[in-house]
């Protein structure tokens, strides 16, 4: 009887206790590989190489994306403007709402479902295979070799591919409320000149930074730990994608609050 | 050159060492046989700094490793070489990159002088022709000679082999162990050879131990092991040993 009464309670404990130590071993892992971003020898070709990988090879997902988003907010736009008349202002909602939140998020989540999990499951490998073993082994800092390059790739590519994104969208939005709808040139891209500050797109240049750390961190992270063979790569691969996800839209809330 | 004392390892309660004891000195090999299973991998892990003991200690060249940290480790594992028991070739680099590696990495060599050597180690190993390939292309026996070739390059100080040639047909195994002899007798490094290959291990190595129940059953030169009246080194030399617990 009394063990049954202590079970969940040991059960909750032992949750509590990996959960605290989950979160300090990953924080710094982070804490580590932003240190080591200042500190020589840097790793110019591997960075290079993953701005590649993450962010020119995201290129075409994110510029597809990026257009149908913004033709779905000019039809949405347009049709909730038009019951108070206000369609001029169909050029500015799209934009903002593309600047300052659907651009750097949709992209980051872009990001992570195409590089992010491939990533996770590539560092994985290396670590099932001894392949980071080998690394230390050969007395090179794997942090500074496989998770330092991807998140200065992620700081570089993150805000470009952002920008892309609110490009695409904003012409979408064009070809929907212009084109489509009939709304006049001059308004969709005058008001939209009159409302938009560079305020805003600072606000959508931090979020993208910060979730090109986020998202490399994590998906490096699950990987650097995976658990045995390719069952642990699977679900480090997918956690990892999960956990970008969930924290992405968080942290888009704290930062969204924060730059209100 | 290596002393290792009372060494102790666990894995979920489950003991795998359980007071190793052992001594290499400078210049000398010694191969490490025992059982699938045994710890003897673990065991090397150990020495190299990759895992820290639950209690004991391993001194090589007066350095203690667990207490090794940051550069001094660092410093530790550039006198290093580690042939590992899959090879550990980086997938998305062909061989010739592989065994460049850490000469790009570790030396000031300019691009010349490493292919001369990544070339001359890719001939010792009998890969030469196959420099261009990913390492998902080559077959076993020549992934672990890649990997020989990426170990040995830097001409390290201490080597350490897991199992060199499980896998490989007889004569590439000739092959592997005489370059390993070759290699040594030029370079005198200090070794520990982790392998099944017995009794052709014996013409390479100085010392043998026997790694059983998480202790060093036998110890001496491969004369003293093979002379041994222990039943569990003669059933193990035989070929009738039968083992202990999971690594």
């Amino acid at each position: 009887m009394v063990t049954i009464l202590i079970l969940p309670i040991r059960y909750l404990g032992h949750l509590f206790l990996k959960t605290i130590s989950s979160l300090g071993k990953s924080g710094i892992f982070l804490f580590t590989a932003l240190v080591l971003i200042f500190i020589p020898p840097y790793k110019i070709y591997r960075v290079i190489k993953q701005v590649r990988f993450v962010g020119v090879n995201s290129t075409f997902i994110v510029l597809l994306t990026g257009a149908f988003t913004g033709m779905v907010l000019g039809i949405q736009g347009y049709y909730s403007l038009n019951k108070f008349a206000a369609e001029s202002l169909l050029g500015p909602i799209v934009a903002l709402s593309l600047i300052r939140e659907l651009g750097p998020v949709f992209t980051a989540i872009m990001i992570t479902a195409r590089a992010g999990s491939a990533l996770s499951a590539e560092i994985g490998i290396m670590r099932i295979t001894e392949q980071i073993d080998a690394l230390e082994m050969m007395a090179l800092n794997p942090i500074r070799y496989l998770v330092v390059p991807n998140i200065v790739a992620g700081i570089i590519s993150f805000p470009i591919l952002a920008a892309f994104f609110d490009l695409i969208g904003i012409l979408g939005g064009y070809l929907v409320g212009v084109k489509m709808l009939g709304l006049s040139e001059g308004g969709y891209f005058g008001e939209m000149r009159n409302m938009v500050t560079m305020q805003d797109i600072t606000v959508g240049f931090y979020k993208s930074i910060s979730f090109g750390i986020i998202v490399n961190w994590i998906c490096c992270y699950k990987g650097y730990y995976t658990g045995y063979g390719a069952e642990g790569v699977s679900k480090a691969t997918t956690e990892a994608v999960v956990v970008c996800s969930v924290l992405i839209l968080v942290w888009d809330y704290f930062m969204a609050s924060f730059f209100f | 050159m290596i002393t290792v004392e009372n060494l102790y390892k666990s894995f979920n309660h489950r003991p795998v060492l359980q007071g190793v004891s052992l001594r290499v000195e400078k210049g000398e090999i010694l191969a490490v046989i025992g059982g699938s299973g045994a710890g003897k991998s673990v065991f090397l892990k150990h020495v190299s700094g990759l895992m820290e003991p639950d209690r004991g200690t391993i001194v090589v060249g007066g350095l203690e490793v667990a207490r090794l940290k940051g550069k001094a480790l660092e410093h530790y594992r550039e006198r290093l070489g580690f042939l590992f028991q899959g090879g550990a070739l980086f997938d998305s680099m062909s061989v010739y990159d592989n065994v460049a590696f850490p000469l790009r990495e570790k030396t000031r060599l300019q691009e010349e002088k490493i292919k001369d050597l990544v070339c001359t180690m890719l001939e010792h190993v009998g890969i030469e022709d196959e420099d261009t390939k990913f390492p998902a292309e080559l077959s076993g026996g020549m992934k672990k000679r890649a990997a020989l070739a990426r170990a040995l390059i830097t001409s390290p100080e201490i080597m350490l082999f897991d199992e060199p040639t499980t896998g490989l047909d007889p004569i590439t195994v000739r092959n592997v162990l005489n370059y390993i002899k070759v290699t040594h007798q030029k370079h005198g490094f200090t070794g520990i050879i982790v392998t099944h290959q017995i009794p052709e291990i014996f013409a390479v190595v100085q010392k043998v131990a026997l790694l059983s129940g998480g202790t060093i059953v036998a110890f001496g030169t491969p004369e003293e092991i093979q002379r041994s009246s222990n039943a569990l080194v003669q059933e193990f030399l035989t070929g009738g040993v039968t083992h202990t617990s999971e690594s």
